[in-house]
């Protein structure tokens, strides 16, 4: 039965039909399928299988990765306060648009990807000074900080990634926290990352999970 | 060192460049004209150039992101992306032949005479410059000319300009651009009246041209606290100004304010003069560009809005995209047959597609079910369309085409339902709906309809306005006193700043879907 679900429901998430792919869902958890099994079964490897089609053939059309994340997200934060037991995280990400930003969007969709990926995230918001992103991964004992710019000039900004390099090495936190950034700025000038100084970067939120959640099982090493 | 060998214009150019720079950069440092509005970071894609012989470094990931397969096979690059590795022989594929001044409306010789007082209206876009020739006496106008904003290759948008200009030299070279267009346009001004009679230069425009313009305050402008604010552009300097247009002392040169953050006096006098504020009906303006603006005048209250409308609407970033202009497919259908009836500007042949084209074959890719409201192509492992014009013209359109093109849609799409929504006009109190902008002029409005571009008005509601900132801004030169109403207007505006509207980025999803806009 498990299998006709997952069939149904990458079929729904694909094409970007959310109200489908929540009704399958839901006629999943009354047919008695538990909700760790909704999660570890049906949407992470949905996800996974999206990471895998978007890194064979890189097109990546927004309405669909939007859609994709928020159905995971939100089907996993549903299932997530059914589970018995509380749920193994992979660790905590502190995420948040850089200073002078206002984009959410692009960050939505990176943290519902997280969160569908048991990744815990810490959404400080838009405008954020650099100062916050590190005292808020200090309080949250977070091992990446991730970082949204939407355009040029906020993505290069001294007070913006610059900033938050210059805190970690200063308080001696290279080790313990990286930094990885995203945004169209990045996609047009895939060396941009270097320049500002984070440790990655990623094209979309569907392989920035793939990336953070890599980044994380090796610091956890 | 290389030599490149270039056929442009019907000329051959041979010209050197070394292995370290680009064919962009060995182009642009001989003054060739070939567009280009990224700096060379490849995301533009206009500096399409095709190699005829030589050698040369290997395609790109941007390349292959940004070239349709044939493309690609007919040996186009990108000039930004491509090395020498031998002696080229090579085409430019976009020139910027706009780079002139091209006739926008015709002489009226009636008009010229020496004892009239004239005026010049400029309206200094981020992509063109527009500009008349005012006869203040008569209060008419003389001639119009259009030209390709020189400052293009600083960056498409207003960002990227602003930007650059963080360095003086940038700054300083923007203005020297501006300048040097105006001189040119001025020498011809020269034959047909006595420069004393000149009395006036007015510039319209958005904050931040004015800004760059009048060389103050455009940094502030890369600082968000800013752009709900009054910024001051006055040209101080006038005498400066005028030496260096080659005018007489007789010609005041001002810019007219913008009215606040990113809301500038283009739409200002666009607001004059399509009269949207006449009397108490319910009208909407809607001016495309690389920001659209729009404006919703409810009966006493201005509601105003800004979004990144895309330099998508202009061709940047399309794969077989170009800016209005020679050689630009503008309107375009399916006839029976397999061929396809389409209208080019100019006499060139056809180059690419600009917004308008765009925005047909899209609604026609829909409307045949080749593409999906979601902006997917419904053949899954198809990367490109193909649309064989005729027999030897073929266009292809990339999933990434699409993709560029939604975001820029939604943005503004949903920023018209957000007005709506806000203000609480209903749709259908609407009289007139104003489309300008150079994008909006040819566009097939059933078709901006049907992918959500335009709200589902009645046809006859809708008007396609043409050069709305270059009239305001004659009316403007005739009745200065229009100037003092600005205050009035700034009390009755609202400006709605959609970074800050609660569940704009829900709308803006929604918007993202090639439908009517929905309400
Ligand atoms: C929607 C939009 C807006 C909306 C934002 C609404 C909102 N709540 O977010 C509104 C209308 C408010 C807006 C305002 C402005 N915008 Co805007 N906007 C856009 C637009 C059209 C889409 C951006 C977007 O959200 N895309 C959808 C997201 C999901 O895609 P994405 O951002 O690429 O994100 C993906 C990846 O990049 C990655 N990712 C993103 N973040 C991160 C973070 C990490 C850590 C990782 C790993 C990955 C990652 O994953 C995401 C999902 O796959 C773009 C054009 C474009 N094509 O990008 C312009 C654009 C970003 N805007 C631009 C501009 C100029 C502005 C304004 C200044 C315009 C104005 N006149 O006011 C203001 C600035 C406001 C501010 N202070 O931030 C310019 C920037 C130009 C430049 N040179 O830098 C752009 C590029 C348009 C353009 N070419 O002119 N904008
Ligand atoms: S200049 Fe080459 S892509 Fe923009």
């Amino acid at each position: 039965m498990l299998t006709k679900i997952i069939t149904a429901y990458n079929e729904a998430v694909f094409d970007t039909d959310r109200d489908q792919a929540l009704e399958i869902i839901h006629q999943a958890v009354a047919e008695g399928i538990t909700p760790e099994d909704i999660v570890f079964k049906v949407v992470i490897p949905a996800m996974e299988l999206m990471i895998k089609s978007i890194s064979e053939d890189f097109d990546a059309n927004l309405a669909q990765h939007f859609m994709a994340s928020q159905i995971a997200s939100q089907v996993t934060d549903e299932m997530v306060a059914k589970f018995q037991t509380s749920p193994h995280v992979v660790g905590t990400v502190i995420l948040g648009t850089s200073h002078g930003d206002m984009h959410t969007l692009g960050k939505r969709i990176v943290s519902g990807c997280l969160r569908s990926l048991m990744i815990e995230v810490v959404d400080l918001g838009v405008n954020i000074p650099a100062e916050q992103f590190v005292e808020a991964a200090l309080t949250h004992n977070a091992s990446v900080i991730a970082i949204s710019s939407m355009m040029m000039h906020t993505a290069r900004s001294e007070l913006g990634c610059l900033k938050v390099r210059e805190i970690l090495k200063n308080k001696n936190l290279e080790d313990k926290i990286k930094i990885v950034v995203g945004g169209a700025p990045y996609r047009w000038d895939p060396h941009l990352y270097q320049a500002v100084q984070a440790d990655a970067w990623a094209e979309d939120g569907i392989t920035a999970g793939k990336v953070i959640k890599e980044l994380i099982m090796e610091m956890q090493k | 060192m290389p030599t490149l060998v270039l056929s442009t214009a019907g000329k051959t150019l041979h010209l050197t460049c070394t292995a370290q720079q680009s064919v962009l950069e060995a182009l642009t440092t001989a003054q060739i004209k070939i567009s280009s509005a990224c700096a060379g970071h490849g995301f533009c894609g206009l500096c399409k150039i095709t190699l005829k012989a030589g050698v040369v470094s290997q395609l790109t990931a941007i390349e292959q992101d940004k070239l349709s397969q044939s493309q690609i096979a007919q040996g186009t690059r990108l000039a930004c992306q491509v090395y020498p590795g031998s002696d080229l022989t090579l085409t430019i594929e976009n020139t910027l032949n706009t780079l002139s001044w091209k006739r926008l409306s015709s002489l009226d010789k009636i008009l010229l005479n020496e004892q009239d007082s004239y005026a010049i209206a400029l309206d200094l876009g981020t992509t063109q410059l527009r500009l008349s020739l005012w006869n203040l006496t008569q209060q008419r106008r003389v001639m119009a000319w259009l030209i390709f904003n020189p400052q293009y290759q600083f960056g498409a948008d207003i960002l990227n300009r602003l930007t650059a200009a963080q360095s003086l030299d940038n700054a300083t070279e923007m203005l020297l651009l501006i300048q040097q267009a105006i001189k040119k346009i001025i020498r011809v001004i020269a034959k047909l009246i006595p420069l004393a009679q000149l009395k006036k230069l007015y510039v319209v425009g958005n904050t931040a041209m004015l800004a760059l313009l009048a060389q103050k305050n455009y940094l502030s402008l890369l600082n968000p606290t800013y752009w709900s604010q009054y910024l001051d552009c006055t040209i101080t300097n006038v005498s400066a100004w005028q030496t260096a247009l080659g005018l007489t002392a007789t010609t005041d040169i001002a810019t007219v304010p913008p009215l606040a953050g990113f809301i500038g006096s283009d739409l200002l006098a666009g607001l004059f003069s399509t009269g949207l504020m006449r009397d108490t009906r319910c009208r909407l303006l809607i001016d495309f560009g690389t920001n659209s603006e729009m404006a919703l005048w409810d009966g006493s209250k201005l509601w105003i809005s800004s979004v990144p409308g895309g330099p998508a609407f202009e061709g940047c970033g399309i794969s077989c995209g170009m800016p209005v202009g020679e050689g630009a497919i503008y309107q375009i259908a399916a006839p029976s047959s397999s061929n396809w009836d389409y209208k080019v500007i100019g006499h060139s042949k056809p180059l690419g597609l600009c917004g308008s084209g765009l925005v047909d074959v899209i609604a026609h890719l829909i409307s045949t079910r080749q593409l999906q409201r979601n902006g997917r192509f419904t053949t899954k492992e198809a990367k490109e369309i193909s649309l064989p014009l005729s027999a030897t013209v073929a266009l292809a359109i990339k999933k990434q085409d699409i993709d560029i093109f939604q975001q820029a849609k939604a943005a503004t799409g949903a920023a018209i339902v957000q007005l709506f929504k806000q203000s609480g006009v209903p749709l259908a109190a609407i009289e007139t709906l104003f489309v300008c902008g150079a994008f909006g002029q040819f566009l097939t409005i059933e078709n901006a309809q049907a992918i959500g571009l335009l709200p589902p008005l009645a046809a006859e509601k809708i008007q396609l306005y043409q050069n709305s900132a270059l009239k305001g801004c004659e009316l403007l030169l005739s009745r200065p006193q229009s100037l003092g109403s600005l205050s009035e207007i700034r009390a009755k505006t609202t400006l709605l700043n959609m970074s800050y509207v609660l569940n704009f980025d829900e709308c803006f999803v929604e918007n993202l879907y090639l439908q009517p806009m929905q309400f």
